[in-house]
């Protein structure tokens, strides 16, 4: 099952009832336990083996962190002279106890997901001596990179003091399995979802008219956008070598454009669901495309990734012993203003690094980590140059035009970067690039702007991306769903069912496994 | 309660939205002369009178014409076979056709494809067609348990390629509204299909990108999991009912025979099969005078019978149900048959 199927829809009408007909209020988190064991059971063939580790494993460290802390507490309050080393010796347990569980569920993701990687890379390595070791073939859990950062995420706030652990082993498991997060995330935070998840829920005609509302949404945008333009973006990715450069940029435009619609279509598609729960998960996207620089960007897409990196990666080895012996060297080096910036760099690097791998188990998605990250330290590390040029040219910094042209030039910028992941290997990767800087032609036909697309398909096409920004544009302004709230009820219900009757007619059901959902495979 | 109210009006009006708009996108863009449609209209008028059916891929419905079978062995027969029918379809249609009609003996006409073929979930979207009752489509969608299935039986408009052939459009609606004369039942009296192409003896691999091929090195393990299953559970069901069941293999093209594989073997896997199952089997490829009666004029391509063919084969079919020695029809073997062809 997966979420743009007509199964699961019948999946939530069931769930819908169950949740506020069957259950009393109390009781409904384990509905939607049992909902998410069923979604999880059905949407994925590997085994639930894996999650229940992951789990069971978060659970055991939560609990033994805070034991030690009010252990610690309690000492603390017996001997108030040897508070410093007392809290001393309970940070250092407690370290140890979240090294072992973070080890312990990386080691498990870096297995199943990247173990045939670094075999490759061992057997690469090993050659000269003729060794070759067997390549591992594992069925990967579906969302395994999701779940496990939020695992981690959970028991790194526990470390820190932010929240306290759950005791009740079903309600981590909720929290953790929650289906609508559960294939593509979002990575949600347990201290927004434990005040909604385990809290009884009571029929709100509001929620479900926004729930649905945002569902037909995301319908739209990955029925119709996303698997009308799949085919073309394969095709030309697939076909790079007989095309010529600009045929090779659109393919970059096109699947930034794709992905976009493909993932925050899902977003939509979950966060409805959920709100017809009265859950509001965790945002995702935030029109990345009016985004005026990478960073900003980063910001805008994937959000709860960027963040979860940004707490979890960045801050902690920006302030390490390392990052500040990096930092004073920088300033030695290279003066007290890049210098301050070296323990960020530092930090930076293996952030983007650690996204690029996360993304994939292939040198494709590292080399785009590593180039996202490069541009962000190019313009943190430029940035006095850059705005001296634009005193220099009279540029106002707040103007509309610039504003403009900063979003054009942040959006060629990451649709470039998709040349990375674009083709199917590392070797096509390389081989993309070079053609797009020396076969300089312009394309011979419709076949190298957008094949696989029928011209009536096209206008279509253009019709909803075009529809897709200008919702986008809107809800940059206020938020849309609240908008037309207020207008009348024609109007209101003129405009569901156009996207419902667009969809019907204009959208893409071929569903596979993981939906055909770019994200999914993550 | 006043929330469920509201929630289930406009839930309502959704779904009669949704109804409305697929039926009429159906309506305006499903075509008229559908083969699917016509069976549809006959079956109803048949209800209840059938007991007699055969069942399979295209070959089957090229080839036999229960009209001429009807008239000699006094039956009321029905070809349900369809293109390219799974033996999971073939199940279900049974069923469905035995909920509502006495019927006193299938047919299961198998060939190498439906035997050893991997579908692809167009396959079973376009078997659904065929099923006369929502209970019995449902029952089939359900254990084929693809979502994309699923979907496009249930929305038509995933279905439809092009939404600017007016003409098409304008076509079926003439055509249903009964505004011109239904010529498409002319080619649909009880399930048969005819052609009247002639096969010219082309090689198959290269017109038809190559034959279904029968090897004898895998023999019965080339049987899908899924075709195994459902000629057991077809034999189970027309046992529990007590329909009498019968495997056949129905006459090819020379051309076709010699590029098959190994025929031998697949005659003895089909024996032993209709053996497992309590089914009869006749395998026309070792009928006596084959290659006599079915020369290339008698089929439309290299294994698909034309009118011509057809209507030989009709004939032979029900004299040989008709003979108290209908074995003697046939060899025993693909060795008998190349000497008795020499011979």
């Amino acid at each position: 099952m997966t979420v743009n199927s007509l199964f699961f829809l019948l999946f939530l009408a069931v769930l819908y009832l169950a949740y506020y007909v069957l259950c009393p209020l109390k009781l409904r988190w384990v509905v939607l336990l049992a909902a998410s064991a069923v979604f999880y059971l059905l949407a994925c063939a590997a085994s639930p083996v894996y999650l229940l580790l992951t789990s069971v494993s978060i659970w055991i460290a939560g609990i033994w962190m805070e034991c030690l802390e009010q252990e610690c507490r309690r000492e603390v309050a017996l001997d108030r002279k040897s508070a410093a080393r007392l809290k001393k010796s309970c940070k250092k347990k407690k370290k140890r106890i979240l090294t072992a569980a973070v080890i312990f569920n990386l080691a498990i993701l870096l297995i199943l997901k990247y173990g045939a990687f670094f075999v490759g890379l061992g057997n690469g390595i090993l050659a000269f001596a003729g060794i070759s070791l067997p390549v591992p073939e594992f069925l990967v859990p579906l969302g395994i990179s999701y779940y496990t950062l939020i695992a981690i995420g959970y028991m790194m706030d526990i470390y820190k003091g932010k929240i306290h652990a759950q005791r009740n082993y079903a309600k981590l498991l909720l929290f953790l399995a929650y289906f609508p997060q559960m294939t593509q995330g979002p990575l949600n935070r347990y201290k927004s979802m434990s005040t909604q998840l385990y809290k009884g829920h009571r029929l709100d005609y509001h929620n479900f008219s926004y729930g649905c509302q945002r569902m037909l949404w995301g319908f739209f945008k990955k029925l119709v956008v996303a698997d009308t333009m799949q085919p073309a973006v394969s095709e030309l990715f697939e076909s790079y070598e007989k095309l010529g450069s600009l045929s090779l940029v659109l393919a970059c435009i096109y699947m930034t454009v794709w992905m976009y619609a493909d993932f925050s279509g899902y977003m939509d598609i979950v966060a409805g669901a959920s709100e017809l729960f009265g859950i509001h998960i965790e945002e995702n996207f935030k029109r990345p495309f009016f985004a005026k620089s990478l960073a900003e960007y980063w910001r805008r897409w994937h959000i709860s990734l960027s963040a979860w990196f940004r707490d979890y990666m960045f801050y902690p080895i920006a302030v390490s012993q390392p990052a500040v012996k990096f930092g004073k060297m920088g300033r030695k080096l290279c003066g007290v203003r890049v210098g301050k910036l070296f323990p960020s760099l530092f930090a930076l690097c293996f952030v983007w690094s650690c996204t690029g791998f996360w993304h994939d188990a292939s040198w494709r998605y590292i080399l785009w980590g590593i180039a996202n990250g490069f541009f962000i330290m190019g313009a943190m590390v430029l940035e006095p140059y850059f705005e001296g040029a634009k005193k220099l040219l009279h540029i106002r910094g707040n103007g509309k035009l610039w504003g403009i042209f900063c979003s054009i030039r942040t959006f060629l910028l990451v649709s470039l970067l998709k040349v990375f992941p674009g083709p199917d290997s590392t070797k096509a990767t390389i081989q993309y690039i070079k053609r797009m800087f020396t076969a300089f032609r312009l394309p011979s036909g419709m076949e190298e702007i957008l094949p696989g697309v029928a011209v009536e398909d096209a206008v279509i096409l253009a019709a909803a991306v075009l529809i897709m920004f200008a919702v986008d544009l809107l809800q940059e302004k206020q938020p849309v769903r609240d908008t037309l709230a207020k207008k009348y009820t024609i109007v209101r219900w003129g405009c569901y069912l156009f996207l419902v009757l667009f969809i019907l007619c204009f959208g893409q059901f071929q569903v596979s496994m993981t939906g055909g959902f770019a994200y999914a495979q993550f | 309660m006043r929330n469920f109210r509201k929630i289930a009006i406009r839930i309502l009006v959704v779904a009669v939205f949704v109804v409305l708009c697929e039926n009429s996108i159906r309506f305006c863009y499903e075509k008229w002369d559908l083969r699917a449609r016509v069976v549809d209209k006959e079956r109803t008028e048949l209800k209840g009178e059938l007991d007699t059916l055969y069942v399979g891929t295209s070959l089957v419905y090229q080839a036999y014409m229960p009209k001429i079978i009807d008239e000699k062995l006094g039956t009321s027969s029905y070809n349900l076979s369809t293109s390219g029918q799974t033996l999971m379809a073939s199940y279900y249609l049974i069923r469905e056709a035995a909920a509502e009609n006495p019927i006193k003996h299938v047919y299961l006409i198998l060939s190498i494809h439906s035997l050893k073929d991997k579908l692809d979930d167009a396959r079973y979207l376009a078997d659904s067609d065929y099923f006369r009752t929502p209970f019995w489509k449902l029952q089939y969608l359900l254990d084929t348990g693809s979502d994309e299935v699923m979907t496009s039986v249930l929305l038509y408009s995933s279905r439809v390629e092009s939404y600017t052939d007016k003409e098409q459009v304008v076509t079926n609606v003439r055509n249903k509204l009964g505004l011109t004369q239904d010529t498409a039942r002319l080619y649909g009296r009880r399930g048969y299909v005819g052609s009247q192409d002639v096969f010219e003896d082309n090689d198959p691999d290269k017109k038809y990108g190559g034959v279904n091929f029968w090897s004898s090195k895998e023999g019965a393990s080339q049987i899908t999991e899924e075709s195994a299953k459902y000629i057991k559970k077809i034999g189970d069901f027309c046992r529990e009912e007590g329909i009498e069941l019968t495997f056949v293999l129905l006459p090819v093209s020379q051309s076709y025979f010699k590029k098959a594989g190994d025929m031998e073997n697949l005659n003895i896997v089909l024996t032993e099969l209709a053996q497992e199952n309590n089914a009869g089997f006749y395998n026309f490829m070792l009928y006596k005078d084959v290659a006599k009666k079915f020369t290339n004029e008698k089929f439309s391509d290299f294994k698909h019978m034309n009118t011509a063919g057809a209507k030989i084969f009709s004939k032979l079919f029900a004299e040989i149900e008709l003979s108290e020695h209908p074995q003697d029809y046939f060899y025993d073997s693909v060795e008998e048959l190349n000497g008795g062809n020499k011979g």
